[in-house]
């Protein structure tokens, strides 16, 4: 299962939106938000409305899935 | 609407540094000397095709100025242990890596951040780069001695849980280049455990 973690801050809070959509589950974990999901996890950029600047930073932490996708158009987790 | 004549900055932000050795980096300034470890930002490599994802993190250095280090997954020494690791840079140093040693000033507004973009361009001087970054907003020029100069302004004030993250991050990143083979990947794995073992 992918464990997906992101800091609840205000750069990254589009970013939480969208991936919240896109995952099984989500919610507080201290600090950060986590998303749990048995299938693949995608936010788009353009969608979300990140810069690029905070768009490469926006995973805290991550198990269970791999980054099958990180560039200008979209971030896709897939399980590991 | 501040005035805007005069000298404007507001002393150091941050001066920057990229280092091979983070754990001896951290044992060096957090353990020893005590500077608390304040921000940190873990990034997929981004802007030059070369530029490997890296971590770059932050000590309190006082009276909210900071002293920064980045640490580049997979980039081989580029000089010998113990030695200035800028000084002795051939020309096949990426540009990444010269530019990581920088000085980043301290502005107390996006308009003071805009007259000295002003000061520099009237003057022919080029402003490089301006990025709106996670917590901070810059604009950066190179010095006629070639050193990358930033001036910044905060967009938003460093939290507790920022500080919290910064930790985190620290101990996962030395985790796993006490590990070998770091990787982005790798830490990110590392800190998940590290979130869900303080959930417990």
């Amino acid at each position: 299962m992918i464990r997906l973690f992101i800091l609840d801050v205000p750069e990254f809070r589009q970013v939480i939106e969208k991936a919240a959509q896109s995952a099984q589950r989500s919610g507080p974990a201290g600090d950060y938000v986590e998303f749990d999901s048995d299938e693949a996890i995608t936010v788009d950029r353009r969608a979300a409305g990140v810069r690029r600047a905070v768009w490469y930073s926006a995973i805290a932490a991550l198990s269970g899935g791999k980054v099958a996708q990180y560039d200008g158009d979209a971030l896709r987790i897939e399980p590991a | 609407m501040p005035e805007l004549n005069g000298h404007l900055v507001r002393g150091v932000d941050h001066a920057a540094f990229p280092t091979f050795d983070p754990a001896a980096t951290v044992r060096f300034y957090h353990d020893i000397l005590g500077f608390p470890i304040v921000h940190s930002v873990c990034a997929v490599g981004w802007g030059p095709a070369d530029h490997p994802d890296f971590v770059h993190f932050f000590f309190d250095i006082g009276q909210g100025d900071r002293i920064a280090f980045f640490y580049y997954f997979g980039l081989a020494p580029l000089a010998e242990p113990g030695r200035d690791a800028y000084a002795t840079h051939g020309a096949q140093v990426p540009g990444f890596f010269r530019d990581s040693r920088h000085l980043a000033l301290h502005v107390d507004s996006v308009e003071v951040l805009e007259e000295y973009a002003r000061r520099l361009e009237v003057a022919g001087e080029k402003v490089e780069m301006r990025i709106q970054h996670e917590t901070i907003e810059s604009i950066y020029t190179h010095d006629p001695n070639g050193y990358l100069v930033e001036f910044t302004c905060p967009t938003r004030e460093l939290t507790a849980g920022d500080d919290r993250d910064a930790v985190l991050t620290l101990r996962a990143l030395l985790d796993v280049v006490a590990d070998g083979e770091p990787s982005l990947a790798r830490m990110w794995a590392r800190k998940a455990d590290l979130i869900v073992a303080q959930q417990r």
